[in-house]
C-alpha cells in the first residue's frame, strides 16, 4: 500500500544540516577561539595559533566567522587568493593555513546581517566548505554569546573552547558570562588564555585565574605586533607569538 | 533596472587582493566542478535518512526546490542528484525540481520586490550563489536603498516532499 508523505516540509529537515558533520568529519579537533569581550585579541590569538601549528607540521584550517569584522585576513596579509569550486568550496592555502573567510566574496563591503540571517549564513558556510582531512580547524568567533556561539554549540559539537580574555576587569566580567554560559551546557572548554598582559599596569587583583577553567598562560602586552600584522613571518617571531606557543603545546597535549 | 539596487563594479570596495579573483574567470566559467554537488548531497542523504526513518520500501517520488537566488545549475544539480542516488533506495525515485522566485521584502519602509532571473549573472550572484545571505552586502532595496530587507523568497535548496511506499 502506498503512503503519501505529503507536506513534508516539516518531516524532511533542513538538507544542509545532515552534511555538516560529513563536512568535519576527517577533522580531528576543532578549537573555538571565543570571549564574548570584542577587542581582546580573539582573531590574533586564533591566527597566531593556527599558524603557530602549522609551522610545527600539524595539517590546519583558519574560520573566520565574524562576518562582520572580519580580522584574520588582515592578520595573514593580502594574498591573491580565492577558494576553489569542487562539490563545494576548498580552501585557499595562506601561509601553510587553509583559510575560509567570508572577505573573499564580500571584499570590505559592509555585511549587515541580522541575528538569523547570520545564523543561516553559518550553516550554509559549514555546508560548502570541503575541509578535507585536518588536524585542527581553528575558529575566530565574534564577541557577544549569541547567534555564532549558539550555533557552534548546536552544530560544532566537539568544538573545544579556547576563551581569550585581558586583565581587565571590563573584559573579566564579560568574559566570565561566556565561561557560565559553557560551563552550563558542558561544553568542551580547554581554558583561558590572559591576553595583553602588562606588568606594569596596576590591575588590581588578577582575576583571569579566577575562572573555574584550567588557566592556559599569559601573553604580553607587545607593542611590536601591529606593525607585524599582515606579516606571518614578522607575526612569529614577536613575544606575543613566542608566548602562544607554550598555549599551543598545552592546546596539543590535551588529547 | 539592475543599477537601481546592484553596485556597478567600481563602485565596489576593494579589499586588495582579497577581490583579485572576481577579475579572473569564474570557476562556473572555468569548467570547474561546482558547488551544486554540495547541495546534491545534503539532498540525497537528507531524503535517505528520511526514508529510513520512515520504514519505506520504495520512495517514487520527490519534490526539491531551488531558490532562484542560489542560481542553481538545474543541470549539473539533477546530474549530481543522479548520480548520487546510484545504489540507494533513490535510485528509482523520479525526482521534480522546481524554482521558487527572489523575494525580498524592505523592513524599513516595507516595499517587497522581485530580482529577475536575468538580472543576476554578475559577481555579486556569484556571492550570493554560495551564500544567499551576501544579498545584504550587494543589495539595496530600490525604494529606500535601506540593505534592512527580509528575503521572503527564493534562497536556500530543499525537499518539499517525498512519496514513499511501506
Ligand atoms: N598582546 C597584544 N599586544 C598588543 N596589541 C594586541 C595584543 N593582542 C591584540 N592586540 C591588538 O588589539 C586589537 C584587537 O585585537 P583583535 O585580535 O582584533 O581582537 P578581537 O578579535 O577579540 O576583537 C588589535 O589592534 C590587535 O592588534
Ligand atoms: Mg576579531
Ligand atoms: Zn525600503
Amino acid at each position: 500500500m502506498g503512503r503519501i508523505h505529503k507536506d513534508l516540509n516539516v518531516a524532511v529537515p533542513d538538507p544542509r544540516l545532515s552534511i555538516i558533520d560529513e563536512r568535519l568529519r576527517r577533522v580531528r579537533r576543532i578549537i573555538i577561539v571565543a570571549s564574548g569581550k570584542g577587542g581582546v585579541g580573539k582573531s590574533l590569538v586564533a591566527t597566531t595559533i593556527s599558524l603557530l601549528l602549522a609551522r610545527s607540521g600539524h595539517k590546519v584550517g583558519l574560520l573566520d566567522l565574524d562576518f562582520h569584522g572580519p580580522s584574520c585576513h588582515v592578520i595573514l596579509g593580502e594574498t591573491n587568493v580565492t577558494p576553489a569550486e569542487e562539490r563545494g568550496l576548498i580552501p585557499p592555502v595562506v601561509h601553510g593555513v587553509k583559510f575560509m573567510s567570508l572577505v573573499y566574496y564580500i571584499g570590505a563591503r559592509p555585511l549587515p546581517l541580522r541575528g538569523d540571517e547570520a545564523s543561516d549564513a553559518f550553516v550554509e558556510l559549514l555546508t560548502i566548505t570541503r575541509w578535507d582531512q585536518l588536524d585542527y580547524l581553528v575558529v575566530d568567533v565574534p564577541p557577544g554569546i549569541a547567534e555564532e556561539v549558539l550555533d557552534i554549540i548546536r552544530l560544532i559539537k566537539r568544538g573545544e573552547f579556547l576563551i581569550v580574555t585581558t586583565p581587565s576587569i571590563l573584559a573579566v566580567k564579560t568574559v566570565a558570562r561566556l565561561a557560565q554560559l559553557l560551563q552550563e551546557l558542558r561544553v568542551p572548554t580547554l581554558g583561558v588564555v590572559e591576553n595583553m598582559h602588562r606588568p606594569d599596569a596596576k590591575t588590581g587583583k588578577n582575576q583571569a585565574g579566577a575562572f573555574k577553567f584550567n588557566f592556559l598562560g599569559r601573553l604580553p602586552f607587545d607593542p611590536e605586533l601591529e606593525r607585524t600584522l599582515g606579516n606571518p613571518e614578522e607575526l612569529l617571531k614577536t613575544r606575543f607569538a613566542r608566548s602562544l606557543e607554550g598555549v599551543v603545546k598545552k592546546i596539543v597535549g590535551a588529547r | 533596472m539592475l543599477e537601481d539596487f546592484w553596485y556597478r563594479r567600481e563602485e565596489i570596495p576593494s579589499d586588495a587582493a582579497f577581490r583579485n579573483h572576481l577579475n579572473n574567470p569564474l570557476p562556473s566559467e572555468s569548467g570547474g566542478c561546482l558547488h551544486e554537488w554540495a547541495l546534491a548531497e545534503a539532498v540525497i542523504s537528507t531524503m535517505l535518512a528520511v526514508a529510513k526513518e520512515k520504514g519505506a520500501k520504495a520512495v517514487s517520488e520527490a519534490m526539491i526546490k531551488l531558490g532562484r537566488l542560489q542560481n542553481i545549475d538545474t543541470e549539473i544539480f539533477n546530474h549530481a542528484l543522479r548520480e548520487l542516488a546510484k545504489g540507494t533506495l533513490l535510485e528509482k525515485t523520479e525526482i521534480k525540481l522546481e524554482m521558487e522566485e527572489s523575494r525580498f521584502k524592505c523592513r524599513a519602509c516595507g516595499h517587497e520586490w522581485k530580482l529577475a532571473p536575468s538580472e543576476v549573472g554578475s559577481d555579486e550572484s556569484e556571492a550570493i550563489h554560495f551564500i544567499p545571505d551576501l544579498a545584504h552586502a550587494f543589495i539595496r532595496c530600490p525604494r529606500c536603498r535601506s540593505p534592512d530587507f527580509e528575503i521572503t523568497g527564493g534562497r536556500g535548496v530543499w525537499v518539499e516532499y517525498i512519496r514513499i511506499s511501506t
